[in-house]
């Protein structure tokens, strides 16, 4: 027998909850990571540069391909790439597309390669280096 | 046509509204979001950044919102549907048509007299059925065909037979002018010459009813439902009876007596200019006197005439500014009324010297004043050219013009005004508030009338419903809508006749008011 408990005492009665574990922040994302070609969410918990990721889903969309993107995204689907202009329609383009950003200084656009033209046949590339002024960083995006 | 939003039963929200919400309700909770610290997550700039234009974040947003707007604009189609006056096109014609069994009214043709020269005693055979086989038809010069409307026989004493032809093409270019050649190519009597001239010009010439005429009809079918051979049933068979030409029916029940009813009918304008051009050709009475006869039971004593026009004599005083052309052209506008009396013509020498009369003298700055002449046939001004005015006293002033105007002959009793720029747009409002008025009374209807019909035979639907009969003040809100705000102010000095007068007899017919001599001088 062990001793005798008073009266209205319970074994639970002496529990004490102790130090609450800290609250888990949930990550701060300014803007969600995405797949530059896809568009898919790559980490749910890594926040991206919002100008790289702009520039991303301006060169992923085409512009008009649906009722509710009458203003973003790129016409180059529209640009003969087997002609000799094709280069210089190219470079217009996507100098169309980031002065958006490069007119409120976030962008900065390093260099500009296009492999295009009758020597490429039907099919173009762009190598796009921008140098992110915010932070400094120097990105390059291909397409 | 537009509907203001506060109109509509649901908020309207514009083109990116949603958006900005949108991003505002991130900026916000970007803002309160923290590191593991606690502190602030993000900078303001860096959060302006990532929800700039064109962005990952904007780019969601606009779509978000394109979306939702579209489907908004689907919805404030709909509600636009529920009226006839903001309905479109396509409504009104599949389904306001079936819903009120009110179909738009077809084209019809031109009608008006032809001389046509032929042997004496020649008969020529017409018919009120259009494309009638046994009627006499014809051709005018660009092709289109007319059929002889009723049967006529040619003087003894060999003159030529004036027929009342009707197209059976229709549309505005069957108003034919008079002096055109008809060639007759149907059923032509022996001994006709083969062709016919116009003598007067054709009217009632109209294309297919439109949306604009469409719906005030439909209104009106709506507010008084036509049934058993009511007023609203007259009038509805009387407008529909003359195809598209009929521009307003007035019925008068117990004209003559009772289980009488008079229907007084006006035509369309159309094309046509001049203060004559609601008067109905005879062959749309025809039309509407055929659709009533195939309708309207044997007992019932009906008659269908057309309005008589009564000309209505109106100065204007407009405050407009000077020296623009917007206003007056000069800087002194001359010449002016003196009250109620106009400045009109009251000696004419020859076509360059007349002598008006006007209450002011001509500024002393110029020798030339710019001033016009109102041509009633037309209701049109028309610009004088001045070479010099010198007064001949007594408030007389002679005119030499250094021309004779063309398109008018200048008369006594003419009103001369100073001349605007605007005069096209200011004598059109004033033919269109005319064509806006309704038919006049045909017997004494006024409470202290000692007729015995005063209490029936009043004009239906009733002047302070629809169609006024009164010509006066509210002229002015017709040209400061067509002026704008160059128009100021403006009165009415003086209109005479006011109301249109009661004929001699109901079998007259009904008076309506039409643009008569117009004077408009500076307020």
């Amino acid at each position: 027998m062990g001793p005798i408990i008073p009266a209205g005492i319970f074994p639970l009665s002496l529990w004490s909850p102790g130090t609450p574990p800290a609250p888990v922040i949930p990550v701060s994302i300014l803007c969600p990571e995405l797949d530059p070609n896809t568009g898919e969410r790559r980490s749910l918990d890594v926040s991206a540069d919002p100008t790289l990721t702009a520039l991303g889903l301006q060169l992923r969309t085409m512009l008009a391909s649906g009722s509710a993107v009458q203003n973003d995204g790129h016409k180059l689907f529209s640009i003969r790439k087997n002609s000799r202009d094709a280069p210089a329609l190219i470079e217009h383009e996507i100098n169309r597309i980031v002065k958006p950003f490069v007119d409120v200084g976030t962008l900065e656009v390093i260099s500009i390669v296009i492999a295009a033209g009758p020597p490429a046949g039907s099919r173009g590339s762009i190598k796009l280096t921008v140098k992110l002024l915010r932070s400094g960083e120097i990105a390059t995006l291909t397409a | 046509m537009a509907i203001p939003a506060d109109e509509l039963q649901f908020p309207v929200r514009q083109r990116g509204e949603i958006r900005e919400e949108y991003l505002d309700d991130l900026r916000a909770g970007l803002r309160e979001m923290v590191d593991a610290l606690g502190n602030p997550a993000f900078t303001d700039d860096e959060i302006a950044i990532a929800t700039a234009d064109h962005g990952e974040h904007w780019g969601r947003a606009d779509a978000l919102d394109a979306v939702l707007f579209m489907g908004q604009q689907r919805a404030v189609f709909m509600a636009k549907q529920q009226l006839p006056r903001t309905a479109a096109s396509i409504t009104l014609r599949r389904d306001y048509v079936e819903l009120w069994d009110l179909p738009y009214l077809e084209a019809s043709g031109g009608s008006g007299p032809v001389s046509a020269p032929c042997a004496a005693e020649t008969t020529w055979l017409g018919s009120t059925v259009l494309g009638d086989p046994a009627a006499v038809k014809g051709r005018d010069s660009a092709g289109r065909v007319y059929q002889v409307l009723f049967s006529v026989q040619s003087p003894v004493n060999g003159d030529p037979a004036i027929l009342t032809l009707i197209g059976i093409t229709t549309g505005d270019g069957s108003n034919i002018g008079a002096g055109e050649v008809i060639t007759w190519v149907e059923n032509v009597p022996l001994l006709a010459t083969p062709s016919g001239t116009v003598v007067t010009d054709f009217s009632g010439g109209l294309p297919a009813e439109t949306d604009p005429d469409y719906v005030p009809r439909l209104e009106r079918r709506i507010r008084h439902k036509p049934g058993a051979g009511n007023n609203a049933q007259m009038r509805a068979w009387s407008e529909s009876g003359g195809k598209n030409a009929v521009g307003g029916a007035w019925v008068y029940k117990a004209a003559f007596h009772a289980g009488s009813v008079l229907v007084a009918v006006a035509q369309k304008r159309g094309s046509t200019v001049g203060p004559l051009a609601r008067v109905p050709s005879v062959g749309t009475l025809t039309n509407v006197r055929n659709f009533l006869a195939s309708r309207i039971p044997r007992f019932v004593r009906w008659l269908v005439l057309p309005i008589v026009t009564e000309y209505s004599d109106m100065v204007l005083s407009l405050a407009l500014g000077a020296a623009s052309d917007a206003g007056w052209a000069d800087r002194q506008p001359w010449p002016t009324n003196n009250g109620a009396t106009p400045a009109s013509i009251t000696v004419v020498t020859d076509q360059t010297h007349i002598r008006i009369a006007s209450n002011t003298a001509p500024p002393s700055t110029t020798d030339d004043p710019l001033i016009m002449v109102w041509h009633r046939a037309t209701s049109a001004f028309i610009q004088l050219n001045v070479a010099s005015v010198a007064s001949a006293g007594g408030g007389l002033y002679d005119i030499v013009l250094a021309s004779a105007p063309g398109g008018i002959t200048l008369a006594v009793g003419q009103r001369i005004s100073p001349f605007s720029e605007q005069n096209e747009v200011i004598a059109q409002t004033i033919a269109s508030y005319f064509d806006s008025l309704g038919a006049g009374e045909i017997i004494d209807v006024s409470s202290t009338s000692l007729d015995d019909r005063a209490g029936y035979a009043f004009r239906w639907p009733k002047p302070n419903e629809e169609e006024p009969q009164r010509a006066g003040s509210s002229l002015i809100p017709f040209l400061q809508d067509a002026l704008g705000p160059a128009l100021v102010d403006g009165t009415i000095a003086a209109v005479s006749p006011a109301v249109p007068t009661l004929p001699a007899n109901p079998i007259d017919g009904p008076n309506l008011l039409v643009a008569g001599q117009i004077g408009i001088y500076p307020l």
